[in-house]
């Protein structure tokens, strides 16, 4: 009795301990939506559109309509919310929202400009580190392989915070959506298991519009800036974030972005094809949730970005990244895409560590006592079976004359009983 | 007596070695792309290593030069001129597991140097790119050459006296071959698969 309640105390110990380390993940994760800043992607590596792969989804809008044609009509669906809501996102969600745009639904990429990301993915998965040199028949250890993925998931950490020379950084995103992210990349790499350990994470409508706009539109629009006049945009102008709500209306860029429209270009200012990729695998609620962040987020000179608009509930300490970016970045739009530190990764990593060894102590402490108590009832049963096994022994040893004073005195007693009935 | 006619040909060839230096030249066949040839261990003598390091880039996600050749003992710089990080590290040297090594993966523009004392071929690998690979092949003397394009090599300043040669070219079985070298010497190798 005294035992149960022992462990049952235990077991309220590990619930509690395991829904504060929970709470401590997503709501230390919570992120803060800023608004965008700084130049293009294009314009901070100085490489012109037609001569890039990144952000071309090889979708193209609709040609305009012929002379004595009316224009297609063309309206989102209904059912659009236009206010901030929950979604619950998948790791392949992230991806689509943020890599997608360059490096493709296969993760192949566009090389030698856009890497794949397969390869280096698979690098982290120490089963197939050990597979790879297996079938080159230069089989290593398992401790070799181990540190070479372990090698491997350090620099695909670093690649997504801090970016390289031809990808941009990422560090908008929590841990939580790393966590979720990285998943989905051992997935898409055909890594083993990686499929049963996928991780969603719940983000607000303005939050997905913030991820489309920062990995997706930011690649080839700069934050702000002049809006150009249809002659420049024949010249091959991209037309900053923040001329967006005046150029365009809700349904006319949700019709831009997933199914994409014609363009008014050139002197005098006619239809034309437009040159921007369709995002046809975005949906049109996500394309409004991207005009509700532009809108309710206005891309912003780095200088502006010192009060960063906060949204719901957060930590702030979990991202002490905007003011730090924004002291950075000053004159130099490129300074403030500085390298990110691994800053939430290693918080990320502290607090699951913190969780295992706290789960990995109770689990034992359980062990233990169901052991200790094993023991301990081992040990009583066999004293006791002992016990009985010298009787028997005993009795053995003594053998017959014992039984037969048993049996005298039965017979006796019972002698006596019957005489006392009698 | 064994030694002492032992001593007096060492010393023989070690002032044979002195005074005349030869040219060592063949062809390597059955094999296409360069072979690299050279001198196995000379018992009882030993080369001084060059200072100087070979440097081995890694670019465009490939180690350039593809196959490097270094005396034993020479340092290599493994350089990584890629906008991305790259690992490199070799699970042998010589078919010998123990001299395997994890050399690290390091970002853009930064360098790791090893020094590579042990004779034999190191494969080259990144665990990040497996398209990437490239040898270093270890002599364990000064005298190695890489063959032309039609699998001609030479090999100069080789002392006169007998030698074990080495043939190795990537995929193929190593041949081994012995040569006299009197002021020239001359050995062909036809390598399999």
């Amino acid at each position: 009795m005294k035992q149960a309640r022992i462990v049952l105390f235990l077991w309220v110990i590990v619930l509690a301990t395991t829904a504060w380390s929970l709470d401590q993940t997503t709501g230390g994760n919570q992120a803060v939506v800023t608004s965008v800043t700084d130049e293009s992607w294009l314009v901070h590596l100085n490489r012109p559109f037609s001569e890039t792969s990144m952000g071309k989804t090889g979708h193209l809008g609709p040609p305009p309509p012929r002379p004595g044609e009316g224009a297609a009509r063309w309206l989102p669906a209904p059912s659009i919310s236009v206010t901030s809501q929950s979604v619950t996102l998948q790791g392949s969600d992230l991806y689509r929202l943020n890599c997608q745009g360059c490096h493709g639904e296969s993760g192949e990429g566009a090389p030698p400009e856009i890497n794949s990301v397969i390869n280096p993915v698979r690098a982290t998965s120490v089963t197939l580190v050990m597979e790879r040199m297996k079938a080159t028949g230069m089989d290593i250890s398992r401790a070799d392989a181990m540190k070479l993925a372990q090698q491997a998931n350090v620099s695909l950490l670093q690649r997504l915070h801090n970016g390289g020379q031809n990808m941009p950084p990422f560090p908008h995103l929590t841990a939580a959506e790393i966590r979720s992210l990285v998943a989905y990349l051992k997935q898409l790499a055909g890594v083993p298991g990686a499929a049963a350990e996928q991780v969603a994470v719940r983000e607000s409508s303005v939050r997905i519009g913030e991820h489309i706009v920062k990995s997706t539109c930011h690649t080839c629009h700069s934050a702000t800036g002049a809006g150009p006049e249809p002659q420049q945009i024949w010249d091959g102008a991209i037309p900053p974030l923040s001329a967006l709500p005046t150029r365009k209306t809700q349904p006319e860029f949700i019709r831009k972005v997933t199914h994409g429209a014609p363009i008014l270009m050139g002197t005098p200012p006619m239809l034309y094809r437009g040159r921007m990729p369709v995002f046809y695998y975005l949906s049109e609620q996500e394309a409004a949730d991207a005009y509700l962040y532009l809108t309710t987020y206005p891309p912003s000179e780095p200088e502006d970005k010192s009060t960063p608009i906060v949204l719901s509930k957060q930590n702030a300490s979990s991202s002490g990244a905007p003011p730090a970016q924004s002291s950075a970045s000053g004159s130099k739009g490129i300074a403030g895409r500085g390298p990110e530190p691994l800053q939430a990764s290693s918080k990320y990593t502290v607090r699951t560590v913190a969780l295992l060894v706290g789960v990995a102590l109770f689990v034992s402490l359980l062990l233990a006592g169901g052991m200790g108590f094993t023991i301990y009832e081992f040990k009583r049963l066999s004293a006791e079976s002992e016990r009985r096994k010298i009787a028997r022994a005993n009795a053995y040893i003594l053998g017959f004359p014992v039984r037969q004073q048993g049996l005298r005195s039965r017979v006796a007693s019972e002698g006596n009983l019957g005489k006392i009935a009698r | 007596m064994t030694r002492t006619l032992l001593f007096a040909f060492l010393l023989t060839t070690t002032v044979a070695a002195v005074s005349v230096a030869g040219t060592l030249e063949g062809k390597v066949s059955g094999a296409s792309g360069p072979s690299v040839v050279y001198v196995d261990t000379v018992s009882g003598k030993t080369f001084p290593p060059p200072s100087e390091h070979k440097v081995i880039d890694q670019k465009g996600l490939s180690f350039d030069p593809h196959i490097a050749v270094v005396q034993a003992g020479s340092t290599v710089d493994f350089q990584n001129d890629d906008s991305v990080q790259h690992n490199v590290f070799w699970p042998s040297v010589g078919g010998n597991k123990k001299e395997g090594h994890n050399l690290g993966t390091w970002p853009q523009g930064d360098k790791r140097s090893f020094k590579f004392d042990q004779p034999g071929v190191v494969p080259l690998l990144c665990n990040v790119h497996p398209e990437m690979s490239g040898y270093v092949v270890v002599s364990p003397t000064p005298y190695f050459a890489q063959t032309d394009a039609s699998g001609n090599f030479k090999i100069e300043n080789v002392p006169d006296g007998k030698y074990n040669l080495v043939a190795w070219h990537e995929g193929m079985k190593q041949q081994n071959k012995s040569v006299d070298v009197s002021g020239t010497g001359k050995v062909d190798f036809a390598l399999a698969k």
